[in-house]
């Protein structure tokens, strides 16, 4: 993902963001719409100039498709009305639609009001003709096509009786949708395919939506919606949620190059404001994401797509030049086509990236001097142990996905999918990429996912229709240590080390300059970590007079498995290279003072004062009377369960109002140990402390939306759109990790420096670990949730208005305004306790921030 | 044949903020990322 000068970043959405309890926006957008819409998203900070640069780039470049109403999460329906001559309702017609590609043919009939509607159908194309009993004639409409989420709304009229010839009239649909009240972007099958990307990654491609934009989040980069947190995204996949449950992003996270074969696409639709009742588990946006199926026709695809150092340019002058070193290479096909002609099908994708670079050939650091002499240490001091150390480091970033998919049309009124999707990664040397980091901070990054999705659609009567659809999938992360370990040395008691077959060196990093970095990172290994995930999802769409109902219900359970078992080996962070060196060499008791002495006995000059070398050491144990190969180790479930009704009523034509209601309630995992017997069951009756010890469920969750379109003149040259809603987000399991554990009932971090060495004891050599599982807490370190936890809300209202000027040029206007509130987040700097009345809310208040206290729902402190 | 990054601009990573001794994410990049890349492919449908 690139950012460009003109980047429209939105407040960063990182966990540890403190002061962040509610955002605010206001988004005006401007789009220019040629043939194809060409959008651009314009922060109304941003200057004009900046804006013009931008619509100008864009417009160059990006051919999007008109955004459609979003009335349906993969598939399409048509509706409309029939008359007669003289413009009267047709009762009892019957109306025949076709689906081009497949042969699904189904029939329904008009009701007393003329009015008829077909739900759930497949994206593609379609012929509809319309008989009635009374011999009015035939209608007859051609080529019209459907995409997902979209109604096409149809008003069919016979002519005069002496039409008993067939009336045929080719459709073209119209340039602006009459009935989108949202803020959408369509990508569709052939813009997908045609449009260049850098990596066949679809993802980056929500990027030609106005209002996405992308910031650093919990692992790496995440999609920002309209302003909102990344982890607030809802990513769906053929209508099934396609979120990592632990993480908070979409399955995979940031690091697989990609998930799926882009040419598996058939549609992708970012809903950034607006969407209707049946989506949810969302504040930010929805990305929807529709995989192709096969038809009567034998199609498919290959590709090879190469990218290499040498058909590559060198870093600019004033960065270094140089050329990097790399090579990536992506090949894979797709294949569809009919097991049996019109009644069953299938369709299989498969891609494959092999790539690899050399980062860090040159180390940009503001010591090199420094540097050296710590290389030369490590060398030294372990030989052969950290040779390629601080040397270029070899990255591989490799990546498979299968897609293989079987659509069945059981008969003209049941439809039913089976689909299996499998993606794999794996980053050698993938963790991290920084230039005073060694060799050995970096680990093997996998992911790797298996998903299985069934659906059923069915037609139950003439006016209502069933839809459902079920998931399970389950994703692994796995993080593995390559580098060397402390010979000798015994490992921390957790089975993850029985793989590496000793001690990795702790994760150790110094000076404050440049911050060197060596051994196992805190976060490394994990294994296991996987989550599952059963997802099920039932609606009902009926037609009554001229409104269109559909109400649903959709039940989550995940599950989290994983143990982490953070500082377990150990994290020292020293003041300087020479500090570290010092501390190696003469033990573990070498103290620096105040005047600039050191000693290896630990003790300063009088009147002195110790200052380091050792800041910081931390070391995760579980506490006594619980099994050290236990830490870090957590298996929990989070359900959800939500429920929602929707309206999509024509008003009269060219005027169309969507009214919906959705609930949702979660039920959180608890706490591993019973509130009453932690560290700080004193506490819990006391009302200055914030929580009672357990994870708040939440079910108050009511979400009303709104969307109103007004097709002015009727003539689809000027469209009108406004909308409104709450969205609630997930908050992703995280954040509830250390409140279920690090409770000091269960596990502890023991931390030590060298100026508290008197009072704490020693800091232990490198090559020695604390004897945790017998140290009673002291201070410890517990994490509690809020006793008003609440899911995060978001408030939305955005209108617009559309123009069409005929010969493929139309221009939009729109505003849109959201906020925020509930926001999590890991310290409370409005809590008293913390100072609030002598410092932290003076500067809050500075910032608006303390009048938001009622939105703060996360604390963490220590309780003497 | 596609080019990336045609003008050959600065693409800097996801750089980390604060000082990097006492960082505690998972993920940082820093330095700079594609320069100008050429990318030669095929693709075949039927």
């Amino acid at each position: 993902m690139t950012r460009t000068a003109c980047s429209s970043q939105p407040p960063e959405g990182r966990f540890t963001h403190e002061r962040e309890v509610l955002i605010e926006v206001d988004l005006i957008r401007v789009s220019l719409t040629f043939t194809r819409q060409v959008s651009v998203f314009i922060p109304r900070t941003r200057t004009l100039a900046c804006a013009l640069a931008l619509v100008l780039a864009v417009a160059l470049t990006v051919g999007v498709a008109p955004a459609r109403a979003q009335s349906a999460a993969t598939t399409g329906i048509i509706r409309g009305t029939v008359y007669n001559a003289s413009g009267e309702p047709v009762p009892d017609a019957s109306v025949v639609i076709h689906h081009l590609e497949t042969g699904l043919r189904t029939v329904v009939e008009t009701t007393s009001s003329g009015a008829f509607a077909r739900a759930l159908l497949p994206r593609g194309t379609y012929t509809i003709w319309v008989v009635s009993e009374f011999n009015l004639g035939e209608i007859r409409r051609e080529n019209l096509l459907l995409h997902v989420g979209e109604t096409l709304d149809l008003d069919l009229a016979f002519r005069a009786i002496e039409l008993q010839e067939v009336t045929v009239t080719a459709e073209q649909a119209p340039f602006l949708d009459p009935e989108d009240a949202t803020q959408s972007q369509r990508l569709s099958e052939e813009i997908v395919d045609a449009l260049p990307n850098n990596g066949r990654n679809l993802i980056d491609l929500t990027l030609l939506t106005p209002g996405v934009a992308i910031s650093q989040g919990p692992d790496g980069e995440v999609l920002n919606i309209g302003g909102q947190r990344g982890i607030f995204n809802n990513f769906m996949v053929d209508g099934a949620d396609f979120n990592n449950p632990f993480f908070g992003e979409q399955r995979g996270g940031q690091r697989p190059a990609f998930t799926f074969n882009q040419d598996a696409v058939e549609e992708m639709v970012v809903v950034s404001q607006g969407a209707p009742a049946e989506f949810g588990r969302s504040s930010g946006g929805f990305i929807n994401v529709v995989t192709r199926s096969g038809t009567n026709e034998f199609r498919g695809s290959a590709h090879y797509f190469g990218q290499w150092d040498a058909i590559s340019s060198e870093y600019r002058p004033h960065r270094g030049g140089g050329k990097p070193e790399f090579g990536r290479n992506q090949f894979g096909f797709t294949f569809g086509g009919p097991i049996v002609r019109d009644r069953a099908f299938f369709f299989v994708a498969y891609d494959q990236q092999v790539a690899s670079e050399t980062k860090q050939a040159t180390r940009a650091v503001q010591s090199p001097a420094k540097l050296g002499k710590l290389d030369n240490f490590l060398r030294t001091r372990w030989p052969n142990l950290f040779d390629a150390e601080f040397g270029p480091i070899s990255r591989s970033d490799d990546a498979r996905a299968v897609t293989a998919k079987l659509d069945f049309n059981l008969n003209a009124l049941n439809q039913a999918s089976v689909k299996y999707n499998y993606a794999w990664s794996e980053q050698v040397n993938g963790t991290f990429d920084v230039d005073s980091w060694g060799l050995s901070a970096n680990g093997v990054e996998q992911d790797y996912s298996h998903a299985i999705n069934v659906g059923l659609r069915s037609l139950l009567g003439n006016t209502a229709f069933n839809e459902f659809r079920a998931q399970w999938a389950i994703e692994r992360r796995p993080r593995r240590y390559r580098g060397p370990v402390l010979p000798g040395a015994a490992p921390p008691p957790t089975p993850q080390f029985d793989a590496i077959g000793g001690r990795p060196f702790p994760d150790i990093a110094m000076d404050f300059a440049d911050g060197f970095r060596i051994g196992l990172p805190f976060f490394l290994p994990i294994h296991p970590g996987e989550d599952t995930r059963l997802q099920l999802i039932d609606n009902v769409s009926f037609l009554t007079g001229d409104h269109l109902f559909k109400a649903g219900i959709e039940y989550n359970r995940t599950r989290v498995k994983q143990q982490f078992i953070g500082f377990a080996n150990g994290r020292y962070l020293f003041d300087s290279v020479d500090g570290f060196i010092g501390f190696v060499d003469q033990g573990n008791r070498f103290v620096t003072c105040s005047d600039g002495s050191s000693s290896s006995e630990g003790i300063c000059p009088e009147g002195t004062s110790i200052t380091g070398p050792v800041l910081l050491y931390l070391q995760s144990a579980t506490v006594p009377g619980v099994p050290p190969e236990d830490l870090g180790r957590q298996s929990f479930y989070t359900n959800e369960l939500a429920l929602f009704i929707q309206d999509t009523w024509k008003i009269r034509t060219g005027l169309v109002l969507n009214l919906g209601l959705r609930w949702e309630g979660v039920w959180h995992p608890n706490v591993f140990v019973d509130p009453e017997e932690t560290f700080y069951a004193p506490y819990l009756s006391d009302p200055r402390f914030p929580s009672n010890g357990t994870i708040p469920d939440d079910f108050n969750n009511f979400q009303p939306r709104f969307g109103l379109t007004w097709n002015v003149g009727g003539k689809d040259a000027t469209v009108v759109r406004a909308n409104a809603g709450s969205y609630y987000a997930r908050i992703p399991g995280l954040v509830f990790a250390q409140h279920r554990s690090t409770n000091g009932a269960f596990q502890q971090i023991l931390f030590r420096s060298s100026v508290d060495a008197p009072v704490l004891g020693p800091v232990p050599p490198i090559d020695e670990l604390i004897d945790g599982a017998s140290a009673t807490p002291f201070l410890p370190e517990i994490h509690v949730s809020d006793r008003e936890l609440q899911l995060p809300r978001t408030w939305s209202f955005g209108a617009g208005v559309d123009h069409a000027f005929g010969n493929g040029l139309a221009a939009s206007l729109s505003w849109q305004h959201a906020r925020t509130d509930n926001l999590f987040r890991f310290v409370d700097r409005n809590a008293a306790v913390l100072g609030c009345a002598a410092v932290a809310c003076i500067r809050d208040a500075a910032s608006g921030g303390n009048h938001h206290g009622p939105l703060q729902h996360h604390q963490r402190r220590q309780f003497p | 044949m596609d080019l990336f990054n045609i003008t050959n601009a600065d693409n800097f990573l996801d750089t980390a903020l604060g000082s990097l001794l006492f960082n505690f994410d998972g993920s940082i990049r820093s330095g700079l990322g594609d320069t100008r890349r050429a990318q030669i492919g095929v693709k075949v449908r039927f």
